[in-house]
């Protein structure tokens, strides 16, 4: 399995056939830009973990892209993404199991920019 | 494993329908909430409640999750806390922190659940809050700063006062508004102005609009003598705010609450239960009047409460001729201060008299401003102060409220009967008008003077609003009454009265929930405290005690200051200075509320 050919929409459902799944490490921002923009269309603004929290989960991975990320700006979004667990329907569940896989398998990804280091 | 729920490693029973949430609470579980409201908005919105289930992955609402056999629950895991923090937080940065000048100071349900999960509210000191638009009324006012969008407002909008003013605006999902139509205030929106909005807002965002620099102004004023007057229902509810609990009998509270407008510096105190005496004598009459002459259309309608004119004004004006034309208790009373009161009795000219009147309702605000409200070019009333309003005033004088010394006031204007008294609860004035029509008519003395079967508030279902119907025998015609308190239950009774089902003679329409004492200008009390529907019955039976107990004349035709007003300056009930001071027209209002 080719790790850039998958969309970020399915990486959970590839993840459970294979742990392994990555993103694109070129383009690892980007697409999960897209992937939360295409998935902001789709809140129904009624419950609070995903009304407010997507949206500040996509301004964190934007900092952090730009080399602005921090341990407290990691573990901040890290917790708002666990926090989609208590979402009120499935496009905050979803979105927030997509974007855990993400985590798990690209944490590396994060790790250098949090340190000021250029991860693009 | 039947009916048997673990929680935190314990088991609990429970029964069908209950919910994860209602087990906790039946058993002392600390679960926070924010948007639920039991009965009324059970939507899992905040996602403050939720808790962890065994074999589920995610975390459910606990509000509006059933209670299962077998299920395994915890409330306090790491999972659930970090989640509620985080959730709560989310909430923290869309909210405008200025607690200090908030309406809801000291009350905020908001500020006390970040706080009990150790939330700080400084980083967020300097929020704009989601929106910064005010939306300023004449009865209600709402700060969108403010809103957390918890969504409670607009369920008890479209559930109990029925008018949907206040919707969800979810066109945009990462913005959502809550608000009624765009570019009109309540009022125009089509509002009752009944204020329930007010009573279950978690936060400051949705308020009456304060009269209270008005009156400290009026006060002030040398040149003003300020007299006040306050109705029923607020002394059934006024000690709450000073430590005293729910259903406090009146005659515990009355004095307290002379003395303490006393210490405020009000010139003369009056009371709007003489208003509602003198209501039951222009109103009865005026029924006698329909029944026995065909004076006017029946069923009549009572209308003393503006929330219902407001409903009737906007929502079924082919009714309007059913309505009574006399003014509300406490218009009638600023009528009669300014010309019969300052004439023969304070010796004042009107234009330096100024009234306010303490009231549990925040449609009364919008009342005093309708342009029909005045005599001799003088305003009935002045001012309308919620009873939370008199609370803080109270407050912020650091009267002592609690250690107050009894006071009577001396005004004639402040005798009242027991019929007066239970204008507050939903059936009283319906009550009160059976009392004073059954011995008008028949000229004997009624049996028994309470009619149980109209008295709303004691029935298990009047958390909502509801209808209450009885037959009564007045000499040889049996009057079919109904008494309707809610918006929910008027919007039936219309539907009832549309279709014709049903003969009426007299009907009794209240904006509230069983009634004044549940007005949308009293008290707040969270409902985790108390449900609504206990509220409201301790406060009617502290009326009805007073009533049955407490006063000893029970009828509004008895009482002797009332009738010396008609034989000094009134004349004949239904006459025409009565009609001039003491009646009004009502008219179809347009309500913007598509």
């Amino acid at each position: 399995m080719e790790a850039q050919k998958i969309e970020v929409g399915s990486l959970y459902d590839a993840w459970v056939n294979d742990a392994s799944v990555k993103l694109d490490k070129k383009n690892f921002f980007k697409l999960v830009d897209a992937y939360i923009a295409e998935q902001e269309k789709e809140i129904c603004g009624k419950c609070v973990p995903c009304r407010d929290g997507i949206p500040h989960i996509r301004a964190l991975f934007k900092e952090i892209g730009e080399g602005n990320g921090s341990d407290e700006k990691v573990l901040e979004l890290e917790t708002l993404i666990r926090n989609l667990r208590s979402s009120r329907c499935t496009i905050g569940l979803s979105v927030g199991k997509n974007l855990e896989v993400i985590l798990n398998n690209n944490f590396e990804l994060l790790a250098p920019v949090k340190e000021g280091k250029d991860g693009k | 494993m039947a009916n048997k729920i673990t929680i935190n490693g314990k088991q609990y029973s429970f029964t069908k329908g209950q919910t994860i949430l209602d087990v906790c609470r039946a058993n002392e579980i600390y679960v926070p909430t924010l948007c639920f409201l039991k009965d009324i908005n059970e939507v899992g919105f905040c996602r403050v409640c939720v808790v962890e289930v065994k074999g589920s992955k995610d975390l459910v609402s606990s509000c509006n999750t059933k209670a299962k056999a077998g299920m395994e629950v915890v409330t306090d895991s790491e999972q659930v806390i970090e989640s509620r923090k985080t959730t709560l937080k989310l909430l923290a940065e869309n909210h405008n922190f200025d607690c200090v000048h908030c309406p809801k100071f000291g009350k905020c349900e908001f500020l006390k659940v970040l706080t009990e999960n150790k939330i700080s509210i400084a980083p967020y000191r300097n929020n704009p809050g989601r929106h910064t638009e005010r939306i300023e009324g004449i009865g209600i006012c709402q700060d969108l700063s403010k809103c957390i969008l918890c969504r409670r407002c607009v369920s008890v909008c479209a559930k109990i006062s029925s008018t949907k003013t206040l919707k969800f605006r979810d066109a945009n999902g990462l913005d959502p508004i809550v608000s009624p139509n765009p570019g009109f205030t309540f009022e125009d929106a089509g509002c009752i102005d009944c204020g329930q909005c007010i009573k279950e807002c978690p936060t400051g965002a949705l308020y009456e609009t304060s009269h209270i620099e008005r009156v400290k102004d009026a006060l002030a004023d040398p040149k003003k003598f300020v007299v006040v007057q306050m109705a029923p229902a607020v002394r059934s509810a006024l000690g709450e705010e000073f430590g005293f609990p729910i259903g406090t009998p009146v005659k515990d509270i009355q004095g307290k609450m002379y003395r303490a407008l006393n210490d405020l510096g009000f010139d003369d105190i009056t009371d709007t239960n003489w208003g509602a005496d003198l209501t039951i004598i222009e109103e009865g009459t005026e029924f006698i009047n329909r029944l026995t002459k065909g004076t006017g259309p029946l069923p009549m309608f009572t209308s003393c409460s503006p929330g219902w004119i407001r409903y009737i004004e906007q929502y079924a004006p082919e009714f309007l001729p059913n309505l009574s034309s006399a003014k509300s208790p406490h218009m009638m009373v600023g009528a009669m201060i300014k010309s019969y009161y300052a004439e023969k009795i304070l010796k004042k000219d009107p234009k330096d008299i100024y009234v306010v009147s303490i009231m549990p309702c925040t449609a009364k605000k919008y009342e005093i401003a309708r342009p029909e409200m005045e005599n001799d070019g003088y305003r009935n009333v002045d001012a309308v102060l919620t009873t939370r309003e008199l609370a803080k005033m109270i407050k912020e004088k650091k009267i002592d409220f609690a250690k107050l010394e009894d006071y009577k006031p001396t005004s004639p204007l402040a005798e009242f009967t027991g019929a007066g008294t239970i204008f507050g609860a939903t059936g009283g004035v319906m009550e009160a008008a059976l009392r004073s029509v059954y011995e008008i008519v028949t000229g004997q003395d009624l049996p028994r003077l309470e009619f149980e079967g109209v008295r709303g508030a004691t029935s298990d279902d009047a958390a909502k609003g509801n209808i209450k119907e009885a037959s009564v025998k007045v000499g040889d015609t049996t009057v079919n009454v109904a008494v309707v308190h809610g918006g929910a239950a008027i919007k039936e009774m219309i539907n009832i009265l549309k279709e014709g089902k049903k003969q009426y003679h007299f009907i009794e329409f209240m904006g509230c929930p069983g009634g004044c004492v549940n007005g949308g200008g009293q008290p707040f009390v969270k409902d985790e405290v108390m449900n609504r529907f206990e509220v409201a019955r301790r406060r009617a039976k502290a009326l009805y005690d007073q009533d049955a107990a407490d006063t000893p004349l029970r009828k509004s035709h008895k009482n002797a200051s009332v009738l010396k007003a008609y034989e000094d300056f009134l004349g004949e009930p239904n006459g025409h200075t009565a009609h001039k001071y003491l009646h009004t027209t009502y008219s179809e209002k347009k309500s913007n509320n598509a």
